[in-house]
């Protein structure tokens, strides 16, 4: 696979793992209260 | 300067900070919403706070250069950033606004004097906040004044005093409240900017495809994934910005502020979002010149080409916006850092005895105004100083505040000598390592001084872990609400 598909995957995988962890992983964050 | 240049300084640096001063004038008020926003900023103003905080010009103009210069190996040393700054939003930041709040402390060097129980810290790192904060102050101040000097063709001191006004009655008037709202609104222009600098470039080089077939027609490296970039470096830049979101202090502070755990929760998302997104288009201006053929003597060029010779004169105005954006938005939270340390860990501490109120507020105002005006003088002046103090100011960060931050708020044994290491003689280690012990070792200097001093951390902090001593279960009671350990 070439760079370009490496680091724009691995930019967008980032973001939506963190829009996912924040819907989903609610408890976590409570730990932080 | 035409009268549209005209208007863009106008409402940048006058009207846009002037409504917003207004806004929050009732609560510039009390000395905790005026240092850490009365710790009650919402997640989109924390997210785009924090996140323009440690985004300067830099980021545009050097990662623009660099992508330029190499290809997408100039470009793939930020997922180090991209991964450290993952990080920090999932867990740092949350635990730093949690042990802060806890504690009620207002700066970096009063929850290391409250978890390690040691007034010491006070003056140690403070002082390094303040050496190391003026020289950034200077470095961006010149930066945005030869900013307005090439994009809107003003004289360098009169482009340096506009910014230099603006920033310190802003700064000092206003303070964390107020920086919060300029932030936002400023970071919400250069998204709209990045976004729309991207889709003129990709529709210029005919796609992200079209991009890549023209920089491998170039030459095949500049579609490598490390290419020609040389792999020490490529491997320590990535490893360095691992740190840099939990190291300096006016990025921290601004975890201080965050209003409750939800907000640190939904903080994450749109911080990364629009970290990845300034990233991203940084480098892809980079790689737009380079796919166009446009030849450059200096790569830092490439953002100031593709701003006036490549894109429409509004998506220029937009580019320049998001560059003054950057800019901005550091200054006012550096001033604020190296400000509210001078008088919150330093003054107050030598008294010995807390200030009134109203006369610490009115003493934060005084050292803002007179900090920016240090600053502004060091800019007249050439002193070759200030931009060797400021090229080590980041790494010493991490030495300093970072490392001992991160393991006493996540390590319950990391013990008070071990931190007094790291803010005392990390930073001679790390000057040591740079000037002699990159070439023979091959290593550069942060990740070797971090390969040295964070070992002596660990060993020291089992040998005689922090769990055992009084001052631990002191903050550990007040952190958790219930004791923990010591005697």
């Amino acid at each position: 696979m070439s760079a370009s598909v490496w680091f724009l995957g691995i930019s967008v995988g980032l973001s939506v793992l963190s829009i996912l962890i924040a819907v989903f992983c609610g408890k976590f964050f409570e730990k932080f209260n | 300067m035409d009268m549209k240049r005209t208007l863009i300084v106008l409402i940048f640096f006058f009207i846009l900070p002037g409504i917003v001063l207004w806004y929050t004038r009732k609560r510039a008020e009390s000395i905790e919403n005026y240092m850490v926003a009365g710790r009650s900023v919402g997640p989109v103003a924390t997210a785009l706070t924090a996140i323009s905080a440690a985004t300067s010009a830099g980021l545009f103009v050097g990662g623009a250069g660099m992508a330029y210069k190499f290809g997408w190996g100039g470009a793939t040393w930020q997922l180090g950033a991209f991964f450290g700054s993952f990080f920090t939003w999932l867990v740092v930041a949350p635990r730093i606004r949690q042990v802060s709040r806890n504690l009620n402390v207002m700066t970096v060097p009063e929850l290391f004097a409250e978890r390690y129980g040691s007034d010491k810290f006070y003056g140690f790192a403070a002082f390094w906040i303040v050496v190391f904060t003026v020289p950034m102050l200077v470095v961006q101040l010149r930066s945005g004044a030869l900013m307005m000097e090439a994009y809107l063709k003003m004289s360098y001191t009169s482009s340096l005093v506009i910014i230099s006004l603006a920033l310190i009655a802003f700064t000092a008037l206003g303070g964390s409240v107020a920086i919060s709202y300029l932030s936002t609104v400023q970071a919400l222009v250069m998204i709209g900017g990045t976004l729309v600098s991207m889709a003129v470039g990709l529709s210029l080089v005919h796609g992200i495809g079209g991009m890549d077939a023209s920089l491998a027609k170039q030459s095949p490296s500049l579609v490598a994934f490390i290419g020609d970039v040389p792999h020490s470096l490529w491997y320590n830049l990535s490893v360095v910005y691992l740190f840099g979101f939990f190291s300096s202090p006016h990025v921290v502070a601004r975890y201080y502020s965050m209003k409750d755990g939800n907000t640190a929760r939904w903080s994450f998302p749109i911080a990364m979002v629009v970290a990845i997104l300034w990233t991203v288009v940084a480098v892809l201006i980079g790689l737009f010149v380079r796919a166009l053929g446009i030849d450059l003597k200096n790569p830092d060029m490439a953002f100031a080409t593709f701003a006036t010779e490549v894109v429409p004169p509004f998506v220029g105005i937009l580019l320049v916006l998001v560059l003054l954006g950057a800019i901005f938005t550091t200054l006012d939270t550096l001033l604020m850092a190296g400000g509210t340390s001078v008088v919150h860990d330093l003054i107050e501490r030598s008294r010995g005895k807390p200030l009134d109120e109203a006369v610490k507020l009115r003493y934060s105002k005084v050292v803002m105004v007179i900090l920016g005006a240090i600053s502004f003088g060091l800019c007249l002046v050439k002193l070759p100083l200030i931009t060797i103090i400021n090229a080590f100011a980041f790494g010493a960060f991490i030495m300093v505040l970072g490392v001992p931050l991160v393991l006493g708020i996540f390590w319950d044994k990391m013990n008070r000598e071990a931190a007094l290491f790291c803010t005392t003689l990390a930073p001679v280690l790390y000057i040591v390592w740079r000037l002699y012990l990159v070439k023979p070792t091959g290593l550069g200097e942060i990740p070797g001084t971090l390969l040295v001093i964070v070992p002596i951390c660990i060993i020291w902090s089992l040998a005689k872990p922090a769990t055992r001593e009084e001052y631990f279960a002191r903050y550990a009671e007040k952190v958790v609400g219930r004791p923990q350990g010591g005697h």
